[in-house]
């Protein structure tokens, strides 16, 4: 590539980052597919996020809807912002915008309806060798969130890698999404909230290690806490794990674990150490269809609140039906016990007390066109607040578009 | 060092630094603390309540006022944009002893004792540490703009570009 050119690529990059606005992607349900690997697609090993060449391709050609027949090849639109910019090959691009409008009614009041920006992220990764420099950059509606650099500007993961060419295994330095169990963009399912493990803000930095084979899929992370949280009390450290094996085609059973312990839980704003233990399952009985399945074991010990170790869990069961190719219908149930709730020396469920909340969610999700879809759910749930239930309905649309 | 590489350092720089307070919406700590003033409850609070008493974690993005308390209020007609909405919110709570973290105390007494209404743990809230957010390289120098680092970020892109051109080019 000429020099000229390689200097304006990486100045444009670094301009895409730095002003415009990535999704998080992370579609499990692409096992109906046969793909269990998350690292063919995507550039982080465990999945979501920014997209190498081939996951480009196969979201032209296994993602989207196709009107008519299909070429069986794929369209240059694919590549990055519809093929305008043919980035090098050492350099992967990607920039994503996602829209909510959401109908909110707690309790008894009436319904309210905003419209927030939920992602206005850019992500590059430089692949030099068995060396990769892979950071995003984005913009957040306002300043206090978990992934702030500065103010609204904030950054969901910045690492270095270093993995042979063959992608066996990668180990990572930085900003990096938690292991743990399913990788989900459905950020506020209980599952993904007890544990913290969310693709949207709840990365830490630490080092990683992956590992892609044949029927394993396995990372664990060694947890230095979230430096973009100060001060250091907030920070939790530990561990997370995950692993996945694939003993038949279409189907996939895995663990996961998480200690951590911070000198002042983000909730709690006590001295707590943090569990999560769990299993996870994914299954393509039928193509068009996907089973989902995790359940989590949740503890906390936190000594200025209660004496012993307090257990709860979160649980979901989650189908996903593609009757037409980018046409899913995803149907949710999802659980969540809370693990403190003391009244006074006694705990809630002792007191007859709830304990446990309940979701459920119906949604629609059309990827229509290269680089875009749409997505409306329905979403009730009963939720747990001190003694009593708030009942909880939403309704959310959303617009997902990517370069 | 190739341009590769000095481009990949300069990503990871600029999305590592400065650090910033979380935006707090003062003017719901004000409406908490004058709706105490008001009647039938006369003591009023000697200080304003954090942020993090409706954000958890004291993330004060849109649609973040997620703690129990916060849930409680919301489900008694607070709305985010009606600072107004705050005080029949209240006062419905107040009415309702309403105690959301379960721990035995109602919600509004826990504001006037000084514990936090969201966690039987019942830390302090007056004078509670809070969560800041940014990058921890510049955490000393708390204050520095994220301007200010932005731009010796691309300071630093441009030098390098520059001297690059300067340099001649082995053939």
């Amino acid at each position: 590539m000429p020099h000229a050119l390689r200097r304006s690529s990486a100045l444009l990059t670094l301009l895409v980052v730095l002003f415009f606005s990535h999704s998080a992607h992370a579609y499990s349900w692409m096992i109906r597919r046969g793909y269990t690997a998350c690292n063919t697609c995507h550039s982080d090993p465990s999945g979501s996020g920014l997209l190498t060449e081939y996951g480009r391709a196969q979201s032209d050609e296994l993602l989207r809807t196709h009107y008519g027949k299909a070429s069986g090849e794929t369209s240059p639109l694919a590549g990055f912002a519809w093929g305008v910019v043919k980035p090098p090959e050492w350099l992967l691009l990607g920039a994503q915008v996602r829209t909510l409008f959401m109908g909110l009614k707690i309790g008894d009041t009436p319904r309210a309806a905003s419209f927030l920006l939920m992602q206005a992220d850019a992500q590059a990764e430089a692949r030099l060798g068995q060396l990769r420099i892979n950071a995003s950059l984005g913009a957040a509606p306002t300043d206090g969130n978990h992934a702030a650099v500065a103010g609204a500007l904030i950054s969901r993961e910045h690492w270095l890698g270093y993995g042979p060419s063959d992608d066996s295994f990668l180990v990572r330095v930085g900003r990096i999404n938690l292991p743990f169990a399913l990788r989900s963009i459905e950020h506020e399912l209980f599952v993904r909230k007890s544990t913290r493990t969310d693709i949207n803000d709840t990365q830490d930095h630490g080092v990683a290690f992956a590992y892609n084979g044949d029927w394993l899929r396995a990372e664990v992370m060694a947890i230095a806490g979230n430096y973009q949280i100060a001060p250091d009390a907030f920070r939790e450290r530990g561990y997370s794990a995950s692993a996945e094996v694939t003993p038949l085609t279409g189907l996939g059973v895995g663990v996961s674990s998480l200690i951590t312990h911070a000198e002042s839980d983000l909730y709690l704003r006590v001295p707590n150490t943090r569990h999560a233990h769990g299993l996870f399952a994914r299954w393509s009985p039928w193509q068009p269809l996907v089973l989902f399945g995790e359940a989590d074991l949740l503890a906390q010990h936190a000594p200025r609140l209660h004496d012993s170790t307090l257990f709860g869990s979160a649980t979901l069961l989650q189908a996903d039906l593609e009757p037409v190719q980018g046409l899913h219908v995803v149907v949710s149930g999802e659980t969540a016990t809370k693990v403190v709730q003391p009244q006074g020396t006694t705990l809630a469920y002792e007191k007859g007390q709830p304990t446990t909340s309940y979701g459920a969610w119906f949604g629609v999700h059309w990827f229509f066109a290269l680089h875009a879809d749409v997505r409306v759910d329905v979403m009730e749930r009963s939720v747990v607040a001190g003694p009593t239930r708030i009942p909880v309905s939403a309704y959310l649309a959303q617009l997902h578009l990517s370069l | 060092m190739s341009i590769k590489v000095k481009f990949g350092l300069l990503v990871l720089l600029g999305a590592g630094c400065t650090a910033t307070s979380a935006l707090a919406v003062p003017q719901f700590q004000r409406a908490i603390r004058q709706h105490t003033y008001l009647p039938p409850i006369s003591a009023g609070l000697d200080y304003s309540p954090p942020c993090s008493v409706c954000h958890v974690a004291n993330n004060t993005g849109v649609a973040t006022a997620d703690t129990p308390f916060a849930v409680s209020l919301r489900a008694r007609g607070l709305l985010g944009d009606d600072r107004n909405s705050i005080d029949s919110a209240l006062s419905q709570l107040d009415q309702e002893q309403v105690d959301s973290d379960g721990d035995g105390v109602s919600d509004v007494n826990e504001l006037f004792a000084n514990t936090d209404p969201n966690s039987a743990a019942n830390a302090p809230l007056n004078g509670a540490v809070e969560q800041s957010y940014g990058c921890a390289l510049s955490e000393g120098a708390a204050g520095r703009s994220g301007a200010a680092t932005w731009t010796l970020a691309l300071g630093a892109l441009g030098w390098a570009l520059i001297r690059r051109r300067r340099v001649p080019r082995a053939s």
